[in-house]
């Protein structure tokens, strides 16, 4: 399994069910499938970014896309989409 | 019809200092504009975030609303302000700053026009935006909720799905319901408007990488985004403005000289140094007329010394 971590920011990038987020900074990303611990994920009109599902565990939302193109605002929390 | 009665000016911000100086612009250019032909105007902030440090004595005459269920964030604050009784709505972005509200005035006959539904003041890519966007709220009001959200089409094609941006699908909706919306475009816009992008999004993104990865991590990030690196330097301005009128410090929490100067020194590629000198440029234009306005004059070549930036 892939651990993203902090000090670690990650942009315009796409990972699967096999990752774990542990800190890491996400921007402008696709997230479909893995076990999100803690960390950022930042989009919405500032980056974009969409979480397809898996397990939000906590960290903080910005702001962004579920599966279907929807806005999410900060502080919404993935796990009941 | 008419516009005869009131606009409510409705500005999201996520900072009470940007709030401040974005309001000492807005009121003085638009009251100038609008209340003198007898349009009466209703200021209302959107504390994003629920910052505590937005005061009504900061923004005297300023409705100050606060984050709360169905306007969570700026963008559910779009559609939760067109709830709000009024005939004409107008919402002004945090970094759009108005220099001439005689000119904003000279558009509201254009209302007249049962089929005009808004006039958009600064466009983004040609097209019209949120950014500066007076609206007949009625019309926005007849469209599927919610109207401004921006979101994702064809999200399964990511990263090649279509990003619709605040107001984008409310201005197609519209189109196809006949209705318009009036486009000035960004040469005559950048006459009247000073228009900083991004200016907040980039001290967001500091506050969430500092907090979770530290400031190594934002330095890297800043190589990695030019762009946040042209919006960093547009808050080092609007700071030596703000601390010229105010007379206190700006953007305590922004983006450090040194970070910002670390990342114009690891640029290596030209064809970027170029932009990226190009954006300053206009930038210190923007901020030299908008120190015109207030009758006083900046010298920003300690900035540029300090940064190290290459004329």
């Amino acid at each position: 399994m892939q651990v993203l971590s902090s000090p670690h920011n990650y942009m315009n990038m796409t990972f699967g069910a096999d990752v774990e987020n542990r800190g890491g900074v996400l921007l402008n990303c696709e997230w479909d499938g893995g076990r999100f611990v803690s960390g950022v994920f930042m989009g919405g009109i500032f980056l974009g970014g969409i979480f397809w599902g898996g397990f939000w565990r906590g960290g903080m939302w910005e702001g962004g896309f579920d599966r279907d193109g929807i806005y999410h605002p900060r502080g919404d929390d993935p796990s009941c989409w | 019809m008419r516009l005869n009665n009131s606009i409510t000016i409705a500005s999201p911000h996520r900072y009470a200092d940007l709030a401040r100086l974005w309001y000492r612009f807005a009121r003085r250019e638009l009251g100038a504009g609008l209340a003198r032909r007898g349009i009466q105007l209703d200021f209302l902030v959107f504390c994003d975030a629920g910052g505590t440090s937005f005061t009504s004595s900061a923004l005297p005459g300023v409705r100050l609303l606060r984050p709360q269920p169905g306007m969570r964030d700026f963008i559910e604050f779009y559609d939760a302000a067109l709830s709000l009784p009024c005939e004409f709505l107008f919402f002004a972005d945090a970094d759009a700053f108005f220099l001439n509200g005689e000119w904003i005035a000279s558009y509201p006959n254009v209302f007249q026009d049962p089929d005009v539904a808004a006039v958009s003041f600064v466009p983004r890519k040609s097209r019209p935006a949120i950014f500066a966007l007076l609206c007949r709220a009625d019309a926005f009001r007849e469209l599927p909720r919610p109207v401004f959200a921006c979101r994702y089409e064809f999200p399964q094609s990511w990263p090649n799905g279509t990003n619709l941006q605040p107001g984008d699908l409310a201005f197609k909706e519209l189109n196809q319901r006949g209705k318009r919306v009036i486009n000035v475009d960004c040469e005559k816009s950048s006459k009247f408007i000073a228009m900083f992008r991004s200016t907040t999004g980039v001290r967001v993104t500091r506050e969430h990488i500092i907090r979770e990865s530290g400031s190594d991590a934002f330095c890297k990030f800043l190589q990695e985004a030019p762009d946040y690196v042209a919006a960093a330097y547009d808050n080092m301005l609007l700071g030596a403005l703000y601390e010229r009128l105010f007379g206190e410090p700006f953007a305590t929490d922004g983006v450090t000289s040194s970070e910002l100067k670390h990342a114009i020194t690891v640029l290596r590629d030209r064809r970027q140094l170029a932009s990226l000198r190009e954006k300053f440029r206009a930038s210190e234009n923007a901020i030299h007329r908008m120190a015109a306005r207030e009758g006083v004059e900046l010298d920003l070549a300690t900035i540029i010394d300090e940064l190290g930036v290459q004329r």
